[in-house]
This record gives C-alpha cells, sequence and structure tokens, in this order.
C-alpha cells in the first residue's frame, strides 16, 4: 500500500461534484452545527449573545476547520492541479528553449547568407592547431569553401549521424574534423560542377545543456 | 473549557466516532453529543474537530455520508457506518482493550509496590 494510500487519498475515484459545491457542502454542514449549538444553548436559557460565543467558543476557528474539510475533500484534486501546473510551466520553458534555439539558427545563417557572419572570418584564424572531433548533439556547419556556399547546418542526430543535402544521414561521429572535411569533400565531387572543397565548423555540444565553442575553420 | 479535557490518544475520537455511529443514522451534532451523553459528561469533544476527522473517515470508506432532514426540518449531513466501518470499529476496540489493559496492569503494579 502506498503513502497516499495509507493516508486515505487515492482509495476512489475523484469525486463527481465540482469544487464550489464541496465548498458549499461544508460550509452547510458546518453552519447547521453552530447554528444548532445556538438553538440549543437559547432552548437551556442562554441569552442570544451568550449562546453565539458559547458555541462559537465550543466549534473552535471556523475557517480553519473549514479549510481543514476542504483539505481534505479536494486535497487530492489541489495536488494534480499543482502537478499539472508545475508540468504546464516545465513544458513552456522547454518549448521557449527550442524556440529559441530555432530562431538564433535562423538568424545564424541569415548573417552568414549576408556576409555578416562568423563563415567570413578568416577560416583558419581560431584554434587551427587543436584537433576537433565530431560528437553526437555537436552542430556543424558544412561550406563549400570554393564558392563560400553553405551546404548545410545540423546537429549530430543521437545515432551519430548527420542529415546532409545530397547524401542523406552520413556518419561522421569520431573523425576529427579534418578526416570528415575530407570524406564529405570526396562525397560531394558527383554532385558539384567544380572540385569540392568542404570545411566545417563544429561547434561543440554537452549533453547537460553547456555549450563551449571550440574551435570552428 | 478545553484546559479541562483530558487529552486522549491519537485515534480515539475515530473509535468514538465509529461507534457514536453503530447506532444508526447521525449528523456531527448528534455525534457530538452522543459522546457527550454516554460518557456521563467527561469527553468533551472539540466539535470543529469532528469534521476533518468526519470527511478523512468518509473518503476511507469507513462511514457514509448523505444529506437529509434535521429535527428541526433543516437540511443536514447524516453519516451511517458501512461494513468496512464496522470493521475498523472492532479493531480499534481489541487495540483500546489491549492497551488500557496493558496500562492497568502497570498501574496496578506500581501501587502493589508502593
Amino acid at each position: 500500500m502506498s503513502l497516499l494510500e495509507k493516508l486515505g487519498l487515492f482509495r476512489r475515484p475523484l469525486d463527481a461534484r465540482s469544487p464550489q459545491d464541496v465548498e458549499a457542502e461544508i460550509l452547510e454542514e458546518l453552519r447547521f452545527h453552530v447554528d444548532t449549538r445556538i438553538e440549543n444553548n437559547i432552548a437551556a436559557g442562554m441569552d442570544p449573545d451568550e449562546a453565539r460565543r458559547d458555541a462559537e467558543a465550543r466549534f473552535g476557528d471556523f475557517d480553519r476547520i473549514r479549510d481543514a474539510c476542504r483539505w481534505v475533500q479536494l486535497g487530492e484534486r489541489i495536488m494534480i492541479q499543482r502537478i499539472h501546473f508545475a508540468l504546464t510551466v516545465v513544458l513552456v520553458a522547454a518549448l521557449a528553449f527550442v524556440g529559441l534555439e530555432f530562431f538564433s539558427l535562423r538568424e545564424s545563417v541569415h548573417r552568414m547568407s549576408v556576409g555578416q557572419g562568423p563563415m567570413m572570418r578568416p577560416l583558419f584564424g581560431l584554434g587551427s592547431g587543436a584537433e576537433i572531433h565530431i560528437g553526437i548533439g555537436d552542430r556543424l556547419e558544412v561550406l563549400d569553401f570554393g564558392q563560400n556556399e553553405l551546404v548545410a547546418t545540423e546537429k549530430v542526430a543521437l545515432d551519430g549521424k548527420v542529415l546532409l543535402p545530397e547524401l542523406g544521414w552520413v556518419d561522421l561521429v569520431g573523425l576529427s574534423r579534418e578526416e570528415a572535411e575530407k570524406e564529405l569533400s570526396e562525397r560531394y565531387r558527383p554532385y558539384f560542377a567544380h572540385e569540392p572543397d568542404i570545411k566545417i565548423r563544429v561547434e561543440k555540444s554537452w549533453m547537460l545543456g553547456e555549450r563551449v565553442r571550440v574551435a570552428g575553420f | 473549557m478545553a484546559d479541562q479535557r483530558p487529552d486522549l490518544l491519537p485515534g480515539t475520537l475515530d473509535m468514538l466516532v465509529l461507534k457514536a455511529l453503530h447506532g444508526g443514522l447521525r449528523h456531527g451534532y448528534a455525534i457530538v453529543e452522543r459522546i457527550r451523553t454516554t460518557s456521563g459528561d467527561v469527553l468533551l469533544v472539540e466539535e470543529g474537530s469532528l469534521y476533518p476527522a468526519l470527511h478523512r473517515m468518509e473518503r476511507r470508506g469507513w462511514i457514509r455520508a448523505e444529506w437529509g432532514l434535521s429535527e428541526s426540518n433543516r437540511r443536514a449531513k447524516f453519516y451511517r457506518l458501512t461494513a468496512a466501518g464496522r470493521r475498523r470499529l472492532e479493531e480499534e476496540r481489541e487495540a483500546w482493550e489491549r492497551m488500557s489493559g496493558a496500562i492497568g496492569k502497570v498501574l496496578r503494579a506500581r501501587m502493589a509496590g508502593a
């Protein structure tokens, strides 16, 4: 038996009544008790004010008791609502993150197309000495260097493959940047009118979301 | 008034309520009065605290609630014992008798040793 079952929750289907109806019934029940006590006090000889004071003192904190009843009756629904709210917040945040990533990518492609982006920087200016190996999740910018044209901007999928125009899914994981460039130049040869000179810019990506930009081309 | 009431062991209220309903259908006010009168005015249930306990027991299936008319012809919520509630009452009663018997033994042993 789960803890929630031990606490008496989730033992039966959710109450079909609306929360407003449940609250109205709780209020009516508690009011009935206090009013009956007042009536009986008056019948026993108390004046009305004294009868009310006595009834309220015997009953205790009305609002606190009403809240306690409300929690017993509606706690299950309140918990579900809170879980629903939390999931909604997480979903919205995830969608916002994906949206930002998408627009960031579009902006990057746009900058390159108008000649303002990193593609126009000296290609071998940064980290040319470091050997980069392509891994899952890395973002690749594939350029036909001879024509200064962007071939594709793609992420390496979880199965280690990248979807490229004409070639389809290509497995590049584990190759160094230079090896991948040679591989793609070779593969693109049948599709280009000129001799392909493929260069790849690698943006390393870690599964935990931390992204470190390593030497491009 | 609260200071005059002896504290009861946890879970005792459930047993008293189930016992009060053993005699038939009652609303909350009648349950309080039933406990008070049958205990000879010794056990005075804190009246408001009865209701969360009633609702909890209802959700556990020990009692069932239905609306009806009170003696004053006013709409009131009545409770009745279910089969699960009767079984629970028996379990509570046995546990109580075991405990009170054990406490009695301790007290008698102290008096004998005094």
